[in-house]
């Protein structure tokens, strides 16, 4: 091979940078990484480059998303990054589009327009999506994802020879389990025995918040699952009560006073009624109630009429803290705080934002709503015994913020140029999987970035292979509802799916059904799986389920299975994965971590960096009536529901032969 | 402990990254003083921005190339409609004070002198040198070791990059106790850029060693005795030397074992190879995304110097597009 034709000389070669002029590039995603990536692509002389990306900018973007100013908060991240980097590059050809990559418009047709397409995205769910239209499209993939320090690369296509033949395949992105970082709390842990910081974060923020201020017709699941709990025992309404009333304000009620009974009704009253409940305390700490004066201290009930420093001005609604004078994000209020800014917030709610109770949803930027949530989860901390947290971390933890940093997503940035050129220059058996790590592994070898050849396609995998599924649920008490959108969308990540089975049975949904279709598919939603038509999905059907816009079609057999613990499996089912035209059996519900596990995605996070990819699929987020979920900053500690069969020997091979990088031990070990 | 909380615009913007180091650290790189000296390399600008991004307490920069189409061909701050008056520096200082006005940032008059004032770096808490000669390097380590100013050089040539760190004596502690341990001090010894480049390859291990250490030497040697950098033409007499270097060691080695054969791993004849020189004596152009993985990792240590958080690499850190890895190696 002469010295130009051969990777890396080909990398500064005319030829390449010829190629590299005219080729159509995609970037799904113009936050963390999607500004280094820009910039980097234009710099490297890349100058036909599509751009999408729904978000707008926020101020805490601007300590990495370099392309973007202070004076460019709440305009389109895609159109402020195509313009900035035009000012170092006139020459670029960008195009913009501002919205989300899931929308129709974006379809194969579109993908196959492109030569590569490069992500960086921040959620699962689209990350999939992307991976199957880039799959049915047949156009090359790069993947990647920072959080922190830890960062990586990956490369997925598969690459036909001139002849038509397969000549180069890589997994793709589902080959391998996805960590999501959503995190499920049983219900009754929420509500009445909570243990760690972030159980009194959720219920401050999932109930007590929403209970106050959020849409009133909206029974939260919380709530649903305290009606049905409580239908037959009156008197078991424990730590927060579907009895809604006791939570609206009296017409003549100033908002103090209101806020003052609520304190007593959550911190004081539920804990007194939730202790007689003696079963629970029989292995427990018991809680302890808060009473409302002792925390204030002497000063607290003595004025009636608003004793808080600050509360006699006119509430801005902006915020409470502000209001009292009360300062240090960083550090633990006392209880004397917590209480003045638990009823301070709910002033300023009712008083300062009184158009927005009854419709606010929690936003961690909104300093009201994260101070009140401090409040609320500290006294209840305190209720608990449970050791209470500095607001600047109940708003990560609260928000599901991911950590991130300007020099991970930039070296993440070169890294998908680099990966990006290989495939121009027509040098896949060069492409690699790159890792980012935060401290040396191997102390002969001390490598900050460790690089590894692309995994194997998984003949197993749902969105490149010929799986077949295994659904363990109850299809008795399960809705077709449920089935759509917690299994299908949310666990699965289809956007529009259609489900057929040999028996007759079809649902569907998407674009080109006409209004009675539509009206059709709907009445099946309310009805159990086993009393659908074609005999039920039950036991043992086959489902064939589909999703024409990803072309993604999988086979899931149904495994009916009553009696779940609530508190092994919130969400009432488990998806695994089996081989191919194996017979029908039933997971091993005690220890499955065989069964597959296609990841839900990042719940309300909102940022533009993204997770780490790689490791055991941890258990999921899904929205079931009985769990509450929510995102932890930390890596998920709940148990392992699995992994595709093929990633956990991939892991374990890698890491025998000493190549293992930081973000896969890490959490192989979570 | 607490000296002073941040202000509000400051726990606005860095919220992100408080999460990752924490508000003590963004305090003390509030309070660091940065010098990066040549701008007309895309490692200086990468470096720039993410340390900039990061809030430290000032950036100085010192370039004074005039602004022209082909002056800096990899430093994004500097606008395609540059004013033809200002420096590289007077214009990258610009976009940076845009990107974060929490940051003093100056361009600091005069160019980057061949024997720098040693008073003059003194003032710095990291001085970093970019895509500077050989002989240039040498001088700003020393005068950087005279005032225990933290010293950094770094080239990025093709798809070949590396960066030196020179911290004299550093302590540090861990980014991460093990859950609720104090924070254990270390203290960390650094060598010379002079010696670090004359490291016996007797001490070598060729099973892990980063064969672009193999080539820097013979290039570093070529180019103190030249006077300019090595050029594919020059190859074979590089390649020589290497070879000779070798067959030194090998007989060191055979000397501490007069009776046996050379243990296994002992450093072979040809321990070079002629792809790896190449790529370092033909890397002429910088190549962006080489440039951005550099000046990723490299930001990373001045971070970590400045903090006293986080083991610094000690002492030389390789990234090429041969195999994408990035590799530390101990020299001297």
């Amino acid at each position: 091979m002469t010295l130009s034709s051969r990777w890396p000389s080909v990398a500064t070669s005319s030829q390449l940078k010829e190629k590299m002029r005219n080729a159509k590039v995609l970037c799904v995603g113009a936050g963390g990484i999607g500004c280094e990536l820009l910039k980097t692509l234009v710099l490297t002389g890349f100058e036909d480059i599509t751009v999408i990306d729904m978000d707008t900018i926020e101020t805490s973007n601007l300590n990495r998303q370099f392309l973007f100013r202070k004076h460019h908060v709440g305009t389109s991240k895609a159109r402020v990054a195509a313009d900035a980097v035009r000012v170092f590059r006139p020459n670029a050809n960008i195009t913009v589009y501002q919205g989300n990559v899931k929308e129709s418009r974006f379809d194969k047709t579109f993908f196959g327009g492109f030569a590569l397409v490069l992500n960086g995205l921040d959620n699962v769910e689209a990350r999939r999506h992307v991976n199957r239209l880039c799959l049915s499209a047949g156009v090359p993939l790069i993947e990647s994802g920072t959080e922190g320090y830890l960062g990586q690369v990956t490369v997925h296509y598969r690459l036909k020879n001139e002849a038509g033949e397969m000549q180069y395949a890589t997994e793709c992105f589902e080959c391998a389990p996805k960590q999501s970082r959503t995190k499920t709390y049983p219900v009754c842990t929420i509500r009445n025995t909570p243990d760690k910081p972030i159980h009194c974060i959720v219920w401050a923020k999932e109930l007590l918040f929403a209970r106050l201020f959020g849409r009133p017709d909206v029974m939260t699941d919380l709530d649903e699952a305290a009606a049905k709990e409580e239908g037959a025992d009156a008197n078991g309404d424990a730590a927060d009560g579907h009895n809604a009333t006791a939570f609206l304000r009296g017409p003549d009620e100033p908002a103090e006073a209101y806020a003052r009974r609520i304190f007593c009704r959550v911190f004081d009253e539920d804990i007194v009624k939730v202790l007689s409940m003696e079963e629970l305390w029989e292995a427990r700490e018991k809680p302890k109630p808060l009473q409302l004066a002792r925390c204030l201290g002497d000063g607290g009930s003595a004025d009636q009429n608003g004793a808080l420093q600050g509360a006699h001005q006119a509430a801005t609604g902006e915020s409470a803290c502000k209001a009292l004078g009360i300062t240090g994000a960083y550090r633990i209020w006392s209880l004397a705080e917590c209480a003045k800014v638990l009823i301070e917030s709910i002033r300023q709610y009712l008083e300062g934002r009184p158009a927005e109770v009854g419709e606010a949803v929690f936003d961690k930027e909104d300093d009201l709503a994260v101070e009140f949530v401090t409040a609320a989860a500290n006294l209840r901390a305190a209720n608990y015994n449970i050791p209470q947290q500095s607001l600047f971390v109940t708003k990560g933890m609260a928000g599901n913020i991911i950590h991130a940093i300007a020099t991970t997503n930039a070296v993440v940035g070169g890294l998908i140029v680099v990966e990006a050129m290989k495939l121009l220059a027509s040098k896949p058996e060069n492409s690699r999987a790159t890792f980012i790590l935060k401290h040396v592994t191997n102390p002969k070898a001390k490598r900050l970035l460790n690089a590894i050849a692309p995994g194997e396609p998984s003949p197993k995998c749902a969105a490149c292979g010929t799986a077949r599924l295994e659904l363990l649920i109850d299809t008795s008490k399960t809705c077709l509802d449920d089935l759509v959108n917690k299994v299908l969308k949310k666990s699965l990540s289809l956007v529009e799916p259609t489900v057929r089975t040999d028996a007759g049975f079809e649902y569907e949904e998407g674009e080109g059904l006409d209004e009675d279709e539509v009206a059709v598919n709907k009445a099946k939603l309310p009805l159990p799986l086993d009393q659908q038509a074609g005999g039920g999905l039950k036991h043992s059907t086959v489902m064939y389920v589909e999703d024409q816009v990803q072309e993604f079609h999988v086979q899931v057999e149904i495994c009916h299975k009553n009696d779940w613990d609530e508190e092994q499996d919130p969400e009432g089912f488990r998806i695994g994965g089996s081989v191919p035209q194996a017979a029908a059996k039933a997971v091993d519900t005690a220890g499955s971590s065989d069964a597959a596990s296609p990841s839900a995605g990042i719940q309300s996070d909102d940022d533009d960096d993204l997770v780490i990819i790689n490791g055991p699929a941890a258990k999921e987020g899904h929205e079931d009536d009985d769990v509450v979920s929510i995102g932890e900053p930390e890596v998920s500690q709940a148990a392992v529901v699995g992994t595709l069969p093929q990633a956990e020997g991939n892991l374990s091979k890698r890491s025998a032969d000493g190549d293992i990088d930081g973000p896969r031990k890490r959490q192989r070990g979570a | 402990m607490v000296s002073e909380e941040l202000t509000e615009a400051e726990a606005k913007v860095y919220d992100r990254q408080l999460r990752v180091w924490g508000v003590e650290t963004q305090r003390r790189l509030n309070a660091a003083k940065i010098l990066i000296a040549g701008l007309t390399s895309g490692v200086a600008a990468e470096v720039a921005k993410n340390i900039a991004l990061a809030g430290v307490g000032s950036l100085s920069l010192l370039d004074s190339t005039p602004c022209s189409p082909d002056a800096a061909p990899g430093n994004f701050l500097i606008p395609a409609d540059f004013m033809a008056s200002q420096s590289v520096a007077e214009a990258s200082a610009e976009t940076l004070r845009e990107m974060n006005p929490l940051v003093r940032i100056a361009a600091l008059p005069g160019g980057i002198a061949d024997e720098p004032e040693t008073e003059y770096l003194g003032g710095f808490d990291v001085v970093l040198l970019v895509q500077a000669p050989l002989h240039m390097q040498l001088a700003y380590d020393k005068a950087c070791t005279d005032t225990n100013t933290a010293f950094f050089t770094a080239c990025s040539r093709g798809t070949i990059s590396y960066f030196f760190e020179n911290l004299h004596v550093h302590e540090w502690t861990p980014m991460d106790a093990p859950s609720g341990a104090p924070l254990q001090k270390s203290l960390a010894s650094f060598t010379p850029l002079e010696s670090a480049l004359q490291h016996p390859w007797k001490k070598l291990s060729p099973r892990y060693t980063h064969k672009l250490v193999y080539a820097l030497r013979v290039c570093s040697e070529f180019e103190l005795r030249e006077g300019r950098r090595p050029a594919l033409a020059d190859a074979d007499k590089l390649q020589h030397r290497a070879r000779e270097l070798a067959l030194e060691a090998r007989a060191e080695v055979a000397a501490d074992y007069p009776r046996a054969p050379l243990p296994k791993g002992t450093i072979p004849e040809d321990v070079l190879p002629t792809e790896v020189l190449e790529e370092l004596v033909t890397g002429d152009m910088e190549l962006p995304p080489v440039s951005a993985v550099l000046g990723g990792v490299l930001a990373n240590e001045i971070l970590k110097v400045v903090s006293h958080k986080g083991e610094p690499v000690n002492n030389f850190f390789f990234f090429s597009l041969m195999d994408n890895i990035g590799q530390i190696e101990t020299l001297g």
